[in-house]
């Protein structure tokens, strides 16, 4: 493995890319951007305070029920687990599964890959550097497509809207996944990557 | 810190590259027009050709804007129902969320499909157009910054698929029209690799841009 730029007191401008001494000047010498060396322990601790609040919020999102319809087959109010069932009963058995994936399989997938993380990092282990950069790549990559929810409750209740025929209106479940999905995405934006590969510098 | 204190390093910081990922700390060589610099460590992209990306992530934007001005247009999904028609496009589908208790949805739904998107395609157009008759555009560094801040939340391609969702899941009972604004967004969708990916932080590094 190569030198660390933190190491030798080397900082990159988050802003601009700019390569900067943090011994010689706080701020970026060309856009002005803070200059920080990683910081393991205050990164764990940020990401660890937003997914907390998002596994928090995770309870309600799912008890509570997500949306309200009215048709011919009746009326109800669903929660995200009876939408994906309903979704398999009614025989699209591979939009179940990417339904399931997108608010079940995902949000869980992200509590446990921050949980780890976040974990590793605070034990300062230098293990398994590469693998965890990767968790931590698909974590990031993986995060907004649980806003998929959102989107079909907003298209769904903003399309039946036909009187006594048939309407579906959002419930508060949808409010709190809404917010799951946006705590534990600042959850992976406030942890800090460098402290991955440089452990020793946590201060 | 000290202001006067020596540096701890012998590094000449014009000459060396920084890994925004893992930290790693190489020497910058010089590349050829196709040649991208991979970190060894992490395997993040350190350095790439940077003129064509100008021209070709500029015409990804110009239509990425032409896409996303027909999905506020025009309707992405239309429903019918006992000869009642319903209609949403881009800006209309977060009024499903207007009652008080879910206006903060209302707002999320606002920045992920028309904010973050329209501000990143007209900032990128803004920046890039200067950038290819060599200049700096007004607002250079701010823009810059904005760019960086809404990049995760522009998420019209959540929204594409969760209008195909819509189409299967209400298709049963009532009749669903697909509107200009879908095939409008699978466009936007396809364009979204090159506008996402772009780091427009590069802008900086071209000395020629005054």
């Amino acid at each position: 493995m190569s030198a660390r730029a933190a190491a030798l007191g080397i900082a990159l401008c988050p802003v601009c890319g700019q390569v900067g001494d943090i011994a010689m000047t706080a701020r970026c010498n060309r856009c002005g951007g803070v200059l920080r060396l990683p910081n393991a322990r205050a990164s764990a601790e940020r990401s660890l305070a937003w997914l907390l609040a998002g596994i928090i919020l995770y309870v309600p999102a799912n008890l509570l029920p997500v949306m309200y319809v009215s048709g011919i087959g009746g009326e109800g109010e669903d929660t995200i687990f009876e939408g994906i069932v309903e979704f398999w009963r009614s025989g699209s058995i591979g939009l179940a599964a990417l339904i399931f994936c997108a608010s079940v399989a995902v949000p869980l997938t992200k509590f446990a890959g921050l949980g780890i993380l976040i974990a590793t990092s605070l034990c300062g282990t230098a293990a398994a550097p590469l693998s965890r950069a990767r968790l931590y790549r698909f974590v990031e990559f993986i995060g907004y497509w649980s806003m998929l929810d959102v989107v079909v409750v907003a298209l769904t209740s903003r399309l039946v809207r036909f009187g006594g025929f048939a309407v579906a209106e959002p419930r508060p479940g949808i409010l709190f996944f809404c917010g799951v999905v946006i705590l534990t995405m600042l959850s992976a934006f406030s942890f800090d990557e460098r402290c991955i590969w440089a452990p020793e510098h946590a201060s | 810190m000290d202001a006067t204190s020596p540096p701890k390093h012998q590094y000449d910081l014009g000459a060396v590259v920084v890994c925004r990922r893992c930290d790693g700390l190489f020497q910058a060589a010089a590349l050829e027009p196709t040649q991208n610099a991979k970190c060894p460590d992490c395997g993040e992209i350190l350095l790439r050709n940077r003129a064509a990306s100008i021209q070709f992530v500029l015409a990804a934007a110009l239509s990425g804007a032409m896409f996303l001005a027909i999905a506020i247009a025009y309707p992405v999904l239309g429903a019918s129902l006992g000869g009642l028609r319903t209609e949403v496009n881009l800006v209309t589908a977060p009024d499903a969320f207007l009652d008080t208790r879910f206006i903060v949805v209302a707002w999320v739904m606002v920045l992920i499909s028309v904010l973050a998107p329209g501000i990143q395609v007209a900032a990128l157009c803004w920046l890039l157009i200067f950038a290819l008759r060599q200049r700096r555009a007004p607002g250079f560094s701010w823009l810059l910054s904005i760019l960086r801040a809404l990049r995760p939340w522009a998420m019209l391609e959540v929204f594409l698929l969760g209008s195909l969702i819509v189409i299967v899941k209400i298709g049963s009972w009532v009749s669903v029209i697909l509107g200009p604004g879908l095939w409008a967004l699978s466009g936007f969708a396809c364009l979204v690799a090159a506008l996402r990916h772009f780091e427009a932080s590069i802008l900086w590094t071209r000395s020629d841009l005054r």
